[in-house]
């Protein structure tokens, strides 16, 4: 099963096989997980997202569609849209810049953060290329799914400041990136 | 070009990372409804703000994860194949009246639907494979205030009902559908006016029905007023 590319094995998860979705948690919980972890930063609600995540993938395999995009990107995206349902449920405490750096520590820097093979060089390399804090406010908003508002709050800057940042670095992200025709 | 498409460019980053809210988001998600550049500049920016995610750090789930996971898959192999069978003509005069409302890819506005929002409340296969749906649309304290009908075809299509039901009723005024797809991604789907709490809105889906999960009304300066579950995670 290992030599399995995703692809096959979502299209075995879309007729219901059991080995494929076997297959499929093992390869992927530890992505999954992670990025819950990062957004909601408690390991038992992170639990119950990655689990959730997983269900999803199962019960709309038969929905991904290869030519938008990735599995890793298909499967992480169910992941982060249902954290970010999480965060808008409970994020009424103030937010607490802190917290925050201990959470968003492996991610600020140009290092080797996260796993994956060549395919996500590029995307490092354009993220790692922002200004320093063009690419906080890029990373606040993608990994932890702050507003302008939050992210201008966590960031001391007035919210037309955070929006201009956060616009400027994704735009800059997709244009890098298509330069490198990915 | 347009400043109105100016502005929702400007707004067009925050709405593909997920992250615009309230009277923003309403003002971007009208404009998109009408603006078929603007969507793709979005869709290309969400595409790049999806990316993101393979960014974020791994990390080892607690022990028996994986078990967790796989028998929570197991129970339900067989769901989706449940089917309801009804009388074919009313299928057919439901079927027929909706889908020429929304036959060409054009935003309708129609009047009220009573007859057909009491009637129907289940899955029902039309013929060849097509299904429909009907789910009621309730606000998030649990009142009814409408129906949300799906058609599976060629096009798919969606449609709105609004309509008082016992004291509830929607307030009047200028509604924006939205529509969440089971990836997660919410799409405007357009204007819906309510005046003395009825009203209505349909428009075919230019993606998969399948992959179409909730519908949702929002207010302006409002998030979700009001939603429908049409594909659930139960």
């Amino acid at each position: 099963m290992w030599s399995v590319s995703d692809e096959a094995l979502v299209a075995g998860l879309a007729s219901g096989d059991a080995e494929a979705a076997t297959a499929f948690v093992r390869r992927y919980q530890a992505r999954v997980f992670g990025l819950a972890l990062t957004m909601l930063g408690e390991r038992e609600i992170a639990e119950e997202v990655a689990q959730e995540t997983f269900l999803r993938a199962w019960r709309h395999a038969g929905a991904y569609d290869p030519r938008r995009s990735g599995v890793p990107t298909w499967l992480l995206s169910i992941a982060r849209n249902l954290a970010i349902d999480r965060l808008r449920m409970k994020r009424t405490d103030p937010i607490d810049p802190m917290e925050l750096g201990d959470r968003g520590a492996p991610l600020w820097g140009a290092g080797d953060a996260g796993e994956g093979g060549d395919e996500l060089v590029d995307l490092r390399d354009a993220v790692a290329s922002l200004p320093a804090e063009q690419r906080r406010a890029l990373l606040l908003a993608a990994m932890f799914g702050y507003t302008a508002r939050e992210i201008g709050a966590i960031e001391g800057a007035p919210l037309g400041t955070a929006k201009t940042r956060i616009r400027t670095a994704l735009t800059k992200v997709r244009c890098a990136l298509g330069e490198t025709g990915s | 070009m347009s400043t109105d498409c100016d502005r929702t460019r400007e707004l067009a980053p925050e709405l593909a990372l997920g992250i615009l809210d309230g009277e923003e988001r309403a003002e971007a998600l009208e404009h998109l409804s009408r603006c078929g550049e603007c969507r793709r500049y979005l869709e290309e920016l969400s595409t790049t703000a999806d990316e993101l995610v393979l960014l974020g750090p791994g990390a080892e789930p607690p022990p028996g994860f994986e078990s967790r996971v796989l028998e929570r898959l197991r129970p339900t192999e067989g769901r989706w194949r449940r089917r309801w069978r009804v009388p074919q003509w009313r299928v057919a005069v439901v079927a027929a009246a909706l889908a020429a409302a929304t036959a060409a890819a054009v935003w309708v506005a129609t009047g009220t639907d009573r007859q057909v929002a009491d009637r129907y409340r289940d899955t029902l296969e039309v013929a060849d494979g097509r299904y429909f749906t009907a789910v009621p649309l309730e606000t998030t304290s649990g009142s009814r205030v409408g129906t949300v009908f799906g058609y599976a075809g060629e096009p798919s299509w969606c449609m709105v009902v609004v309509r008082p039901y016992d004291a509830a009723a929607l307030r009047s005024g200028p509604y924006e559908i939205e529509l969440v797809r089971t990836d997660g991604r919410r799409v405007a789907m357009g204007p819906l006016a309510v005046e003395e709490g009825s009203g209505s809105a349909g428009r075919s889906l230019d993606f998969e029905y399948r992959e179409l999960s909730e519908v949702r009304l929002l207010h302006r300066g409002q998030n979700d007023v009001a939603g429908a579950v049409l594909r659930s995670a139960d």
